[in-house]
């Protein structure tokens, strides 16, 4: 069966009307049937008590007195009512000679002593016959009248119901669909505006119309279409952000540029060379981020976690970062875990994430201090834990950390601005939590705690 | 001439500085909004050249606070952001010129020079006092037709005479239009400029006000 509404309606709906009207004509014909024999049943006996009435004197003369001898035969076939003819009669004495008949009447072979209703089968058809005795004189009445006139009646009022039915049938069905086809309207209209959208158009679907049935449907789809359309405008912020953000180091790259051609010594000249090379690092340290968050995007499905062994990326992005931290004078202390701390993830992601938060941690304390980080299991999950001496995050930043390209005020950082954006991307793809605590002793210094949720 | 640059990006912002310097600009660099504020209230600036994606307090922000205390300083606009609603909003807050990164130096540099033109109340290029023609965009100064070797600080001076010819100007006006403020600026520099200037130019140009300054008679 086909998925089409309209044609399951029609389906059913006729299946159904078929059924109705076959249910409705049996019961018809079986009650017609019952009713009709009632009826000439009685018309049968209601014949054989008239003429018995009629011709109980003639026979008791005839058969006491012996005066009438003859046989008579009565012509009742001329046309009356239509059903009249079929009737025939025949009045017999014990030893079976007929005295009174009708033109018609067959000839029944009837047992002796039959009273009352009895079928008999003759040279032409069924008979419904009905026996009366008079056993006072001694005589038979023999009413009987063949079975196609009941067939023919009841065939008849068969018909009556039959018809309309198959009138009816047939324009319901059409009547059933152009209704159907009326609800459905909307939906047309609404797949006619739909296929002529741009791709760009993420507008709700208009359900004012729709039929309630599939409303659910449109409700669902219109959710769909909002997520699509927050996806698609956050995709374009940040193509937007991202190009803005990097026409600043480009603008800074060129002007370095433009100063060396005009440096009037050697020693100009170098300092905007080396410039130079300082912006492009920047730059592609820039994009290499930006690259980062956009792989890390987390409406990319099928991303497979795997067991991953937290301490062990922990010790290697921070021999990583050891040597901006000596650089920087700044001591790094990994505490090591007792036992092994393993948790569902992605290593290159959970990678990228130590990594930002120690080096951050690293980029903002200043020289003398110190940056720890460590791993411990508590009753909500793995706690990744980095804490430093630096000077902590001033009250106006703390909420837009997180935001995309976004650097704390005097910072004198030339980060790009979205370590922490990945990181959130990373924590949001391990169901993770992060919070950021500032203050510990005198005001000073960040701890970050990383809870990954308990296998 | 000296200039307030506003600009949060390290290297940008030093490209800038040593760019404008090259053209023979005073360049102060200030890295955030409320620092630009300050300087800016000072009033020893010329002109500002303002990045409007700044940390703390924006750009526009400054623009906006500067225009609502009445200070009328030429500012030039400097932002990555270039559609054309965002530089509307930029000229109608108060903006003098926009530039969209990245720039080209020497437009920057012209840009600077034709707010400031227009600042000192003239439309040509050159500067005439007599027979002598300076040329701020060359930076080239003649007398008689022939090229007069001046150094980056005489010619700002003599820039500076030329633009307020008539009126006399202080040495501490000068101080603060020709000196940045990292710059030691020994006791008797001024001094030691407009005597080089009068041995390059002639005695009779440059006029000792006593106790008040220098001048430049108008012609």
């Amino acid at each position: 069966m086909t998925q089409s509404i309209r044609l399951r309606l029609v389906f059913f709906i006729g299946s159904l009307m078929l059924l109705a009207w076959g249910g409705i004509t049996a019961s018809s014909i079986y009650s017609a049937r019952k009713e009709v024999r009632e009826l000439f049943d009685a018309q049968l006996a209601q014949s054989a008590r008239v003429l018995h009435a009629l011709i109980q004197r003639e026979m008791e003369e005839a058969l006491v007195e012996g005066k009438n001898e003859s046989v008579i035969v009565l012509d009742v076939s001329a046309p009356g009512r239509f059903y009249e003819s079929k009737i025939s009669f025949m009045v017999r004495d014990k030893d079976g000679k007929a005295w009174f008949m009708s033109q018609q009447a067959p000839d029944l072979d009837i047992t002796e002593d039959t009273t009352g209703f009895i079928d008999v089968t003759a040279v032409d058809g069924k008979w419904r016959v009905f026996i009366m005795r008079d056993s006072a004189i001694g005589f038979t009445i023999e009413v009987a009248q063949n079975y196609h006139i009941r067939k023919e009646l009841i065939m008849e009022i068969t018909r009556q119901v039959f018809w309309p039915f198959i009138i009816v049938l047939p324009l319901l069905m059409l009547m059933i669909w152009i209704g159907a086809s009326r609800s459905l309207r909307p939906l047309e209209a609404i797949a006619d505006e739909v296929r002529h959208r741009n791709p760009q158009n993420l507008e709700q679907i208009d359900v004012a119309r729709v039929p309630a049935e599939v409303l659910p449907l449109f409700v669902s789809l219109n959710t769909l279409l909002s997520r699509l359309q927050k996806a698609l405008s956050n995709e374009r912020g940040f193509t937007s952000d991202a190009a803005h953000e990097l026409r600043t180091p480009l603008a800074g790259i060129k002007a370095q540029a433009q100063v060396a051609l005009r440096a009037s010594d050697e020693k100009e000249k170098d300092a905007a060379i080396r410039h130079i090379i300082l912006g492009i690092d920047n730059t592609t340290h820039l994009v290499r981020q930006m690259l980062m968050l956009a792989r890390l995007d987390p409406d990319i499905p099928n991303r497979k976690f795997t067991e991953q062994d937290l301490m062990r990326i922990l010790t290697e992005v921070a021999a990583d970062v050891a040597s901006l931290a000596m650089e920087k004078h700044v001591d790094l202390e990994v505490l090591q875990a007792t036992d092994e701390i393993k948790i569902e993830g992605q290593a290159e992601a959970l990678s990228v994430l130590v990594r930002n938060l120690i080096d951050n941690a690293v980029r903002y304390t200043p020289a003398g201090g110190w940056v720890k980080a460590g791993i411990s299991r508590t009753p909500d999950g793995v706690v990744l834990k980095i804490m430093d001496s630096g000077p902590g995050i001033a009250e106006e930043d703390k909420d837009r950390v997180f935001d995309r390209f976004y650097r704390g005020l005097g910072t004198g950082q030339t980060g790009s601005g979205l370590g922490l954006s990945i990181v959130q991307r990373v924590v949001d793809l391990h169901n993770a939590t992060i919070e950021f605590q500032t203050g510990m002793g005198k005001g000073k210094g960040v701890t970050v705690e990383v809870t990954f949720p308990a296998n | 001439m000296r200039i307030l640059l506003v600009e949060d990006d390290a290297l940008l912002g030093d490209a800038v500085c040593v760019g404008l310097t090259q053209a023979g600009f005073t360049v102060d660099w200030v890295k955030d909004g409320r620092a630009a504020l300050a300087a800016a209230s000072a009033g020893w600036h010329d002109l500002i050249i303002l990045d409007l994606g700044l940390p703390g307090i924006s750009g526009q922000q400054v623009l906006s606070a500067l225009r609502k205390e009445e200070n009328d300083i030429p500012v030039l606009i400097l932002t990555a952001r270039d559609t054309v609603d965002q530089r509307i909003a930029g000229l109608d807050a108060g903006a003098d010129d926009y530039m969209t990164k990245p720039f080209d130096m020497d437009e920057l540099s012209a840009r600077v020079r034709a707010l400031l033109r227009r600042r000192a109340g003239r439309a040509a290029p050159l500067l005439h006092h007599g027979d002598i023609i300076l040329d701020p965009a060359a930076h080239v100064a003649t007398q008689h037709g022939e090229s007069v070797n001046l150094s980056h600080r005489e010619f700002s001076m003599l820039q500076l005479l030329l633009e307020s010819a008539g009126r006399v100007l202080s040495r501490q006006h000068f101080e603060e239009s020709l000196y940045g403020w990292d710059e030691e600026i020994e006791s008797n520099a001024i001094e030691v400029h407009i005597h080089h200037l009068r041995k390059k130019l002639g005695s009779g140009l440059i006029r000792t006000v006593r106790g008040v300054g220098y001048t430049i008679d108008k012609i």
